[in-house]
């Protein structure tokens, strides 16, 4: 399938089919998530209606999770195989990716002030987020980082890859690092027994946000792929009317 | 109403949290789509016509 | 002599000629050690319970300092290119740059360190711990240095952009060492010492290449 896609004309073709049925079954499914997870649904026994932040958190932080995987995959693509679009597709992801994992930060912060009585806490999730959302910024400086636009492309694909390998080792050592350094009893980061009620609308936040993400890539995609084409025609005609 | 907006109490945790999310998602799309609408306004210009 | 040992000893000459420049990291890392006592106190306990960290920490961002140098002259005299058409592999290139600027950077850090330890007002039993560990902790970060500044040579942003992308992949270095730093009833050999030569062992066998991969992408560009 990444070979039938390679050809950016191809992709450009599909993605313009794709994009508005695409659009259209994230905003019902968000609107349907909302509708359930604000109003048609009970707030929790333990949490009260706090529980309600989870609808976005949780999902934020899948999304945040998902795309640095995606992030490295492209890396992978791109340096291995040598796809043609995996490093459009990873400065596509990038920006999205990082920004839900600032959102799973924040909305973090929101649930765990009523919670746990503070807005911030270094609990191992949040802390591992917190340095996914480093390896984020990592990638996105990299590539932007050279004065030539493309150079920076091969660097934030080796570095996504390599972040492949240490989110592992991240995750593993925050982990350790919290066990042993906290007690056991006082935090337990999101300890809800998911009701039969409460499946629904996280199930229908989760499935809405994963194919919004889906649309912004595309999107991103085709404005990265256009201005690509853009500065090579500006670079033909500039040699043109230099002869 | 009242009830949905004071959100049992927490209003002041759970409205940010969804004003945040909707809200970043909103900016993010939309200056996406118009970041792709201006690059293939200008590839349009740029690129020769086809008269035939 | 193997091309590796060549490169090396190549290095070791450069390193030593140009030792102003270990001097600076070993300055910066006396420097950010005297910040804390300043910025808290010189009440020696307190002190001491803050003395592993701040070591630690002060060697991390001492050696960012180096970490921007480890392949700019190579690339700017034509260095790199040469190598490229060299039998020496490029991993093998960056695993000699990597020994070379540990031996260089890294170990004059763990020769002050037991000065720090006093100026922090730490036990000497903890030191023979923190040394090796630090030493284990240097060689992993020295390896996320070459990294860093193979994928970053050529790019702006210098000194920041390579805290950016050595610091955070450091994180789990930090928490291992500083944990196999303190270890309980004097036992040198702890999981957390393990954890940390895990995540070397890792390291050795990734970084040469990933740092290759991205060398050869400069070097090419240069027109090589």
């Amino acid at each position: 399938m990444f070979d039938y896609l390679a050809n950016p004309t191809r992709f450009m073709r599909i993605a313009d089919l794709l994009l508005w049925p695409l659009t259209v079954l994230a905003g019902g499914l968000l609107l349907a998530g909302l509708y359930v997870g604000l109003i048609a649904s009970p707030p929790d026994y333990q949490q009260g209606d706090t529980v309600r932040i989870m609808y976005v958190h949780v999902p934020a932080a899948w999304l945040a999770t998902l795309g640095y995987v995606a992030l490295g995959l492209c890396g992978l693509f791109y340096v291995v195989w040598r796809h043609p679009l995996a490093d459009i597709a990873l400065r596509a992801m990038a920006p999205a990716g990082a920004m839900f994992a600032f959102l799973t930060l924040v909305t973090g912060a929101f649930w765990g002030k009523p919670m746990w009585g503070a807005w911030w806490v270094w609990d191992a999730r949040l802390t591992s987020m917190l340095i996914l959302f480093f390896f984020y910024l990592g990638v996105i400086a990299l590539a932007n980082g050279f004065d030539q636009p493309e150079r920076g492309s091969r660097p934030a694909a080796l570095l996504a890859l390599v972040g492949l390998v240490n989110v592992p080792i991240v995750k593993f050592s925050v982990d350790w690092w919290n066990t042993l350094h906290q007690p056991a009893s006082l935090l337990r980061s999101g300890g809800v027994a998911i009701d039969q009620a409460m499946l629904l609308p996280l199930l229908l936040m989760l499935a809405g946000m994963h194919l919004y993400f889906a649309v912004i890539v595309i999107l991103r995609m085709k404005a990265l792929l256009a201005e690509r084409r853009i500065t090579s025609l500006q670079l033909r005609q500039a040699t043109r009317g230099s002869r | 109403m009242n009830s949905f907006f004071s959100m049992g109490g927490f209003a002041a945790f759970i409205w940010p949290c969804y004003v945040l999310t909707l809200g970043g998602m909103a900016w993010l799309g939309l200056a996406s789509w118009q970041r792709a609408k201006t690059a293939a306004a200008t590839l349009d210009e740029m690129s020769p016509k086809t008269d035939d | 002599m193997t091309p590796f040992a060549l490169q090396l000893r190549r290095d070791l000459r450069l390193g030593w000629a140009g030792r102003g420049d270990m001097l600076v990291v070993l300055g910066f890392f006396l420097i950010i050690v005297t910040l804390f006592p300043l910025a808290l106190g010189p009440d020696p306990a307190q002190l001491r319970i803050i003395a592993v960290p701040v070591i630690w920490v002060a060697a991390m961002l001492a050696s960012l300092a180096g970490f921007t140098r480890i392949f700019a002259e190579d690339v700017r005299c034509g260095w790199v290119d040469q190598v490229a058409l060299s039998p020496m592999s490029l991993p093998v290139y960056a695993l000699a740059k990597a020994l070379g600027h540990w031996l260089l950077s890294a170990l004059p850090i763990l020769a002050v360190t037991p000065l720090m330890a006093l100026l922090l007002n730490l036990g000497s039993g903890q030191l023979a711990a923190m040394m090796l560990a630090l030493a284990l902790g240097t060689a992993a970060l020295t390896l996320l240095g070459v990294i860093g500044a193979a994928l970053s040579e050529g790019a702006r942003g210098g000194g920041g952009l390579m805290a950016i992308l050595v610091l955070p992949p450091a994180m789990p270095v930090l928490i291992f060492g500083a944990l196999a730093s303190t270890p309980e009833a004097g036992r040198l050999i702890t999981p957390h010492l393990m954890l940390l030569g895990a995540v070397l062992a890792v390291l050795l066998a990734i970084a040469p290449f990933i740092a290759a991969a991205a060398l050869a992408e400069s070097e090419s560009e240069s027109g090589g």
